[in-house]
């Protein structure tokens, strides 16, 4: 006899709850092994759910819009003929049955009770009943107040305080001078808001501009065959080798008196997508080729663009490379992608006229804007850090050699 | 028949219902209480909670002015009139219950006496002396209470009787037996034996007051024990039988005769007494009214709290349960953006000596998570000077954090300490926190942190 089997959302690596953004099967589909049942989006990504099983779906319990946590049941399957682990959950709500031998109550579907996975009711927040009555009110999730109690628990005055933060700039009614439209934000926008504006709140930061001679490797990179080399890759090495003799450059910020010093080299990269702007992360970019950083830097801005990045390809980043150098416009200040330690941004290279001694030459310049946690970077570092980054990318044809695209460092 | 619009009908005037009532006529919303009784207050004030703790003080007081031939003064020749400690029972409850009827004409709460059953979604047909009386609501709040639970095998007859029959007090000698060692048959076996009769507890479960910390119920058995209270747990009652003689409960090879029987077996929500199903509310087959965390039951403007309310997060049926849940459900009708976001519901058996608990108990979590500290009354200098140094206090709190996540209490005035402990759950606090928590001395409530200090290490007087 084939097995039912309930399909449950999996951990999704420290994302808490997800939206549904499309189901992909429907009831009485057979369904292969890692073949997607849904797609969630979250963290600034979407993710399609494998089936861990193959069959045949009985019923589906989820829909688009809902919000699943790990452990929902997505779907009923008869499983065909495969020896499984999982039994079907029977017994959902199975404690508060033990303790009140009675159904549990129908809830709300928009308002569903927190999941009772603490001991003592909500013992996972150290506030007490008032604020925790004024956070509820106010619709704020404590987890996100920060608290000046060396303990963590939040007071009152926290709520103020966080509060007063996230009151809208502007406090008259602007509608009186014009229509006024609401624009739901994607959640890759909100989210990328939260965190910049924590970063500017938090990080005091420099940018350093300066001018780069990409004229040889213009050049040399025009006249690659086969593989479309990107500028960005050289910029990913040039930058990953620079942090080895930099070494502020790949601290973290970590407490008042303590900074940490990373020994890996991810550097990651921003892709505008229609979602909104999201940084996947290159692994290890010192170590990789030429070849092997232009095509991972494809393969990630092709899923980036079809949603299908994980929560994992955007972590772990020691820097952020941003390049506008597709669109145009002259050096900008970009903003620390905290807790990196420094971002450069690229803008458009153009022929200038540039003094080689005496001589006059025509050049093609890229301007580039380097900007940095001064907690962790003093200006002369920064100016030494951009100066040598010119150089080494100017030098780096001569460096590099002939076979470019093997090219390690 | 009359016919009464208003914004909010409250059904039941119990320690929930005249909380919900007055709470939200007080925030300015129309409120209509409905009560069967003529007396409101439900049955906490009428046939419970008051009524049994007159009754338990002066059992106490009894039994400490017996026991002071000890100290030196002699009380030994005390009577016991019973018609006057009825009436001094009675006495408490017709005060309370009139405050009440004042506290509603205060606010200008209509009550309406008489049986309501639910007449359409927004109807609620009311019988009562005066006739019919139907009332038109917006809101509705259930606070119908429950009833004690009675066991099928039990002949009907004057001398068997629940929890309500035994506040009576018809006969205090010879010999009761009381099926059902939880508080409530806790509590009864002390006011009787303190009225002189010879009181047996049979509990079916292994041991009595389930739910409270062992070792607490050890020290409050053994107390009783000594006052003669006899109980004897696991047992299987097979049937009762009752002739002019006696009463016989029959237990395998043992019987065992007594003059009157007093059965307390839990209690049963009162829901299907009110027609639900005409207003289309869900009630369940025990006659629990699931409700969300707003309380609200199925209907999104009918509300059920107390007893009769199932929620997903608390079970206990207690007076200040009710109470909460009455607020609650007012401040909800009245426009305030809150829900249920309680940590603890505390338990008393009101015994002599008390037993009391909050949260978490050992016995709810997994070794090696959590942390105990015992204070034992033996070294509190008050429970020495008014006492015999009987009891202990007993906190539990999270072992990473610190965190208090319970706390169990025996002793005199077991019922107060307790508050202490349901604060600190309530506002997160830590071992350290209430172990720096200066408390008066010599008391008892500085037990509470001196068991702190033990769970940490710091004590110095042990």
């Amino acid at each position: 006899m084939s097995e039912q089997l309930a399909i449950k959302v999996p951990n999704l690596g420290g994302v808490d709850d997800s939206k549904v953004i499309e189901v992909l099967v429907t009831v009485g589909q057979m369904v292969e092994v890692d073949e997607g049942l849904i797609t969630l989006e979250s963290d600034k990504a979407s993710m399609e759910i494998p089936s861990p099983h193959a069959g045949k779906v009985k019923a589906i319990h989820i829909s688009v819009g809902d919000v699943v946590k790990e452990g929902a049941v997505i779907v009923d399957m008869v499983a065909s003929g495969v020896k499984h682990d999982e039994p079907l959950e029977k017994d959902e709500g199975q404690i508060e049955k033990e303790v009140n031998a009675s159904p549990q109550p129908e809830t709300k579907q928009d308002k569903k009770p927190e999941a009772g996975s603490s001991r003592v009711r909500g013992s996972d927040v150290y506030a007490g009943p008032f604020v925790r009555r004024m956070a509820f009110e106010f619709g704020i999730d404590l987890k996100d107040v920060p608290t000046q109690n060396e303990k963590g628990r939040v007071a009152v005055e926290d709520i103020k305080r966080y509060l007063q933060k996230s009151a809208p700039v502007v406090s008259y009614d602007q509608s009186q001078w014009g229509k006024l439209e609401d624009v739901a934000l994607t959640r890759v926008q909100s989210l990328s808001a939260k965190h910049l504006l924590n970063v500017w709140q938090t990080v005091p930061q420099v940018t350093q501009h300066h001018m780069v001679d990409i004229t040889d490797l213009e050049k040399l990179r025009k006249g690659i065959k086969d593989t479309k080399v990107t500028m960005i890759s050289f910029v990913m090495k040039v930058t990953a080798l620079l942090m080895k003799s930099h070494q502020s450059f790949n601290l973290v910020w970590h407490q008042a008196d303590m900074a940490r010093r990373r020994s890996c080299y991810h550097i990651g990269f921003a892709v505008e997508t229609d979602q909104g702007l999201i940084v996947p992360v290159c692994r290890d970019v010192d170590q990789k080729s030429i070849l092997q950083i232009v095509e991972e830097i494809q393969r990630l801005s092709q899923q980036a663009r079809e949603g299908k990045l994980n929560k994992k390809d955007l972590q772990g980043g020691c820097a952020t490379i941003s390049s506008l150098g597709g669109i145009g416009g002259g050096h900008f200040t970009p903003i620390v992608n905290a807790p990196e330690a420094f971002i450069i941004g690229l803008a458009r290279a153009s022929f200038q006229p540039v003094y080689q001694g005496d001589d006059l030459v025509r050049r093609y310049v890229m301007p580039i804007s380097l900007s940095y946690d001064h907690r962790l970077i003093d200006g002369a570092e920064g100016a030494r850090f951009v100066v040598e980054f010119a150089k080494l990318l100017e030098e780096l044809p001569k460096v590099m050699g002939e076979d470019v695209l093997s090219y390690t460092g | 028949m009359d016919r009464t619009q208003t914004n909010l009908v409250v059904i039941g005037s119990g320690p929930a219902g005249y909380a919900a009532a007055f709470r939200a006529q007080d925030l300015g919303v129309q409120t209509i209480l409905v009560e069967r009784y003529s007396q409101l207050g439900g049955v906490c004030l009428n046939v419970g909670c008051i009524p049994s703790k007159a009754l338990l003080s002066m059992a106490e007081r009894k039994h400490d002015a017996d026991g002071l031939h000890d100290s030196g003064i002699d009380f030994s020749d005390s009577a016991l009139d019973i018609e006057q400690v009825r009436a001094t029972k009675d006495g408490v409850v017709n005060r309370l219950s009139q405050g009440l009827s004042m506290l509603a004409k205060k606010r200008r709460v209509q009550v309406i006496n008489g049986e309501a059953v639910f007449n359409g979604p927004n109807e609620l047909k009311v019988a009562g002396e005066q006739g019919e009386h139907i009332i038109e609501f917006q809101h509705a709040i259930i606070a119908v209470g429950s009833e004690p639970n009675r066991l099928p095998f039990l002949p009907e007859d004057p001398r068997i009787f629940d929890s309500t029959g035994a506040l009576q007090l018809k006969d205090v000698s010879g010999d009761m037996v009381i099926i059902g060692g939880g508080i409530i048959g806790c509590e009864m076996a002390t006011i009787y034996q303190g009225m002189g009769v010879n009181v047996t507890v049979l509990e079916v479960l292994p041991e009595i007051m389930t739910g409270a910390d062992p070792s607490n119920v050890k020290i409050c058995k053994a107390q009783m024990e000594q006052k003669g209270i006899v109980f004897q747990t696991g047992v299987s009652i097979e049937k009762v039988t009752a002739d002019k003689g006696g009463l016989k409960v029959h237990m395998g090879s043992s019987v065992i005769e007594c003059d009157q029987i007093l059965y307390s077996v839990g209690r049963k929500p009162n829901g299907s007494m009110i027609q639900c199903e005409d207003a289309g509310v869900n009630v369940d087959e025990k006659g629990f009214i699931p409700v969300d965390e707003y309380m609200r039951t199925n209907q999104d403007h009918i509300y059920a709290v107390g007893d009769v309310a199932l929620t997903p997060f608390d079970n206990q049926m207690l007076a200040h349960r009710s109470t909460a849940h009455g607020h609650l459900a007012a401040e909800i009708i009245a426009g305030h953006n809150i829900r249920y976001d309680i940590r603890c519901i505390p338990s008393v058996a009101y015994t002599d000596p008390e037993v009391a608990w909050v949260g978490v108990q050992e016995s709810d979590l997994e070794k090696g998570t959590y942390t105990v500290g015992v204070f034992p009354w033996a070294a509190s200098g008050r429970s020495l000077a008014t006492g015999q140094g009987l009891g202990q206090t007993k906190v539990i709190a999270d072992k990473e954090t610190g965190r208090i996540l319970g706390a169990s209490i025996a002793g005199r005035h077991a019922g107060e300490i307790i508050g202490v402990f349901c604060l600190a759950i309530e506002m997160g606090a830590t071992l350290t926190d209430l172990a720096l928590t200066v408390m008066p001395h010599p008391t008892l409530v500085e037990t509470s942190s001196l068991a702190a200090e033990v769970a940490l290490g710091t004590v110095t007087d042990l």
